[in-house]
């Protein structure tokens, strides 16, 4: 487990981040299963992004992918929007 | 055929007159359509009797998200509507991008059909496999954006996913859009009007639910790698820069823009420094964004903060606002045309049938047809930025000189007379959106459009294309692809691309990842690999087209049926067989002869008849559509010869 931070300046709101995420707790895509929470505030030009670190609404907490290199939350993200310190780097 | 696994697996049937609603298996019209929009006009053809106008009850509407929408499929993302065209009586069809389409399938539904029309203003709210009809009289003249908020507000949600119609679509005008979420527009065929004539305001559905493909794993790596290669695109890099805009002055350089109602084909002297990208960059671009499971992010959101516009915002700016408003309008500057389109999607109006029922009301104010008198005092000047906002807003609600254009310039000219039907330029009753002297396969796709008219029904782009005769066989079969002026390979470069659009449509996918855009993009190949991985197919490279070609006949099929559309509605209006002077010495000018060669061709390809354009039985019979021969199918036999 480590943090995962989100820079919503850079996020183009494109959740196939939630995609990953929902692929990787229920090997289907539901976006609003994801432990990921990306909205984006159009009308304000703007993103909001959060990570669950406690389940909520179906939604699971992350559990920060340890079977896999990276979260697959920012494997999947095509802008690098998505950057994570695993808990060893925090030490 | 079984049905495939990304389908949600079931149809919505929506009946706002009786007020039921019920569902369908998606099955009950996939057969050999993928899904999607080919579901959409199986529909249609089942369900539209003979003798239906476009803004009666009996019209049947369908909003459609495709086979591999609610995957990481790149750019899967397009929610389709169709429905009786409300310019032209025949099919009429637009699609959009953003968020709605995905939500759709979460929600348990590939299709919505909607027939009938409510009591009163009203909006369907689905959620989860249920839905309801719901009272909207609190939406009654909000803006698309209004809307938005609106249903957000009383569902205390604002992750819905919403498409709704402006003041436009209420006042029944035929350049009527449907916004999808909220800066996205279903634009073309009057969709808007015809969503206003069912007293239905909105759809908003939220969707919880998850899309499975039947191999996973090979599935979302081959979306890794078709996403690694957009990426590595020059086309896609500008279009993260700029959006379409970019190519804005590459259309002036070649002398093929719609110039002040297509007497110029090219800006006036001077003009097109003011719309350089970098100008536009400073002036109004603040971000980009992407659709949903989008890797391009072309969505550029605008934001004006000086001048007269000061605090207008928006999105999705393409280039065609500034063939409409810059162009076809004679509006010289960003900030004109960036107003100008955040104005539509707001009012909930298409800005191509908007701009060209605009430049005909200019085009008849330049020859004295009229005057300050028919305009409530408006100078109609070409150029005159503020006619043209005050005109959007006059043509959302039917009021001034909006209630004589709000049907388009045809419409407008008919009941107007004094000559002014020679400046209207449309095609089979819907205004023209793009010059195309200059592209003659561009004119083609344009012309035979079965929707009429506009790019996205078989239109090539690569005759703006830097590529060498021998890729242009490899990738489309002919030589002369990217020869802009060349009519040898035409037609196929059309017959590839109605097939390979229509196939994108049905996947739901954006053709803004496909080669339609750039030749280093996807092929038909990376997205046959694609649905064969999510529906654990094995479909042949044949079979896919050939489904695209079957939709595409569909569609013919339905103009047969409800008008009488021939080969005559296939010829460009008369002016562009013109070259104006001030376009001496760019290479453009379309030849008479060469286009009736080009037609017998093009009609050849697909089996349909030189005159009626209907297709043979024998073509019916190859793509498995015979139940559609015979004239009680709305199948049209080639008339006989005149005795």
């Amino acid at each position: 487990m480590g943090m995962i931070r989100i820079d919503t300046t850079i996020c183009a709101a494109c959740r196939i981040c939630e995609l990953g995420c929902s692929f990787h707790h229920l090997g289907a895509f539901a976006p609003r299963r994801s432990s990921i929470v990306i909205r984006k505030l159009a009308a304000r030009a703007e993103v909001a992004a959060e990570v669950l670190e406690a389940a909520a609404d179906g939604r699971p907490a992350c559990d920060g992918c340890p079977d896999r290199r990276a979260p697959v939350c920012a494997e999947w993200c095509p802008t690098g929007a998505i950057s994570v310190t695993r808990q060893a780097e925090e030490a | 055929m079984d049905i495939p696994t990304p389908a949600a697996g079931r149809i919505l049937d929506v009946d706002l007159t009786a007020g039921t609603i019920a569902t369908l298996p998606t099955s009950r019209y996939a057969e050999g359509v993928i899904g999607g929009s080919g579901i959409a006009i199986r529909a249609m053809l089942e369900r539209i009797p003979a003798g239906t106008r476009p803004l009666d009850p009996a019209n049947l509407m369908v909003f459609s998200a495709g086979l591999l929408v609610g995957t990481p499929a790149p750019a899967a993302c397009r929610t389709h509507v169709a429905a009786m065209n409300a310019l032209t009586g025949g099919y009429g069809a637009a699609s959009a991008a953003g968020f709605f389409a995905p939500e759709l399938k979460y929600a348990g539904f590939d299709n919505i059909l909607v027939s009938g029309r409510a009591e009163h203003l009203s909006y369907l709210w689905i959620e989860d496999g249920r839905a309801e009809v719901r009272d909207g009289r609190f939406l009654a003249g909000l803006t698309t954006g209004e809307t938005e908020d609106a249903i957000h507000a009383a569902h205390g949600d604002p992750s819905i996913q919403i498409l709704s119609i402006g003041p436009a679509g209420e006042a029944l005008a035929a350049a009527a859009t449907i916004i999808v979420s909220r800066f996205r527009s279903a634009s073309r065929c009057g969709l808007g009007a015809v969503m206003g004539s069912k007293n239905l305001k909105a759809i908003a559905v939220r969707g919880s639910g998850a899309i499975r493909v039947a191999q996973p794993d090979s599935f979302t790596r081959l979306c890794g790698r078709l996403a690694g290669r957009l990426d590595g695109s020059t086309t896609v890099k500008m279009l993260r820069r700029f959006g379409t805009p970019a190519s804005f002055l590459q259309w002036n350089k070649m002398g093929n823009l719609p110039g002040r109602n297509y007497q110029d084909t090219t800006l006036a002297p001077g003009v097109a420094e003011r719309f350089t990208p970098a100008q536009l960059h400073r002036e109004a671009l603040v971000r980009s964004f992407a659709c949903f499971s989008c890797p391009i992010r072309c969505t550029q959101a605008t934001h004006l903060t000086d001048g007269k516009y000061a605090g207008t915002r928006g999105e999705k700016l393409e280039c065609q606002a500034f063939w409409d408003f810059g162009a076809k309008l004679g509006a010289d500057n960003v900030a004109a045309v960036v107003k100008s389109s955040a104005l539509c999607g707001e009012l909930g109006l298409d800005m191509n049938n908007a701009s060209g029922a605009i430049a005909w009301a200019m085009e008849c104010w330049q020859r004295g047809i009229l005057t300050e008198k028919d305009t409530g005092g408006l100078d109609l000047s070409w150029g005159n930025e503020e006619a043209i906002v005050t005109l959007l807003h006059q043509i959302a609600r039917g009021t001034g000189l909006g209630a004589l254009l709000k049907d388009g310039a045809r419409a407008a000219a008919a009941r107007l007379g004094r000559g002014s039907e020679a400046f209207v330029m449309h095609v089979k009753g819907q205004d023209l959106a793009e010059e195309f002297r200059g592209l003659v396969g561009w004119a083609l796709g344009i012309m035979v459009s079965e929707r009429g008219g506009a790019h996205t029904t078989g239109a090539p782009l690569a005759e703006r294309y830097s590529i060498s005769a021998e890729r242009s066989r490899e990738l489309f079969g002919v030589d002369s692809a990217a020869d802009p002026m060349a009519y040898e390979g035409k037609a196929e470069l059309v017959v590839y691309y109605q097939r390979f659009h229509a196939v994108l449509e049905a996947l739901g996918s954006c053709f803004f990842a496909s080669n339609w855009l750039g030749a280093d993009l996807l092929g038909p190949e990376d997205y046959l690999a694609l649905a064969n991985l999510a529906c654990g197919a094995d479909m042949s490279r044949e079979e896919f087209l050939a489904a695209g070609e079957r939709i595409h006949t569909l569609q013919k099929l339905f103009n047969l049926r409800h008008t009488a559309h021939a080969r005559a509605d296939d010829l460009p209006p008369a002016r562009m067989f013109e070259v104006p002077e001030s376009s001496r010495g760019y290479r453009i000018g379309l030849d008479r002869a060469s286009w009736e060669r080009l037609l017998d061709r093009y009609y050849d390809l697909h089996g349909w008849d030189r005159e009626t354009t209907a297709p043979s039985a024998s073509a019916l019979s190859a793509l498995g559509l015979d139940a559609y021969c015979g004239p009680a199918s709305g199948h049209r036999e080639p008339a006989a010869a005149p005795a």
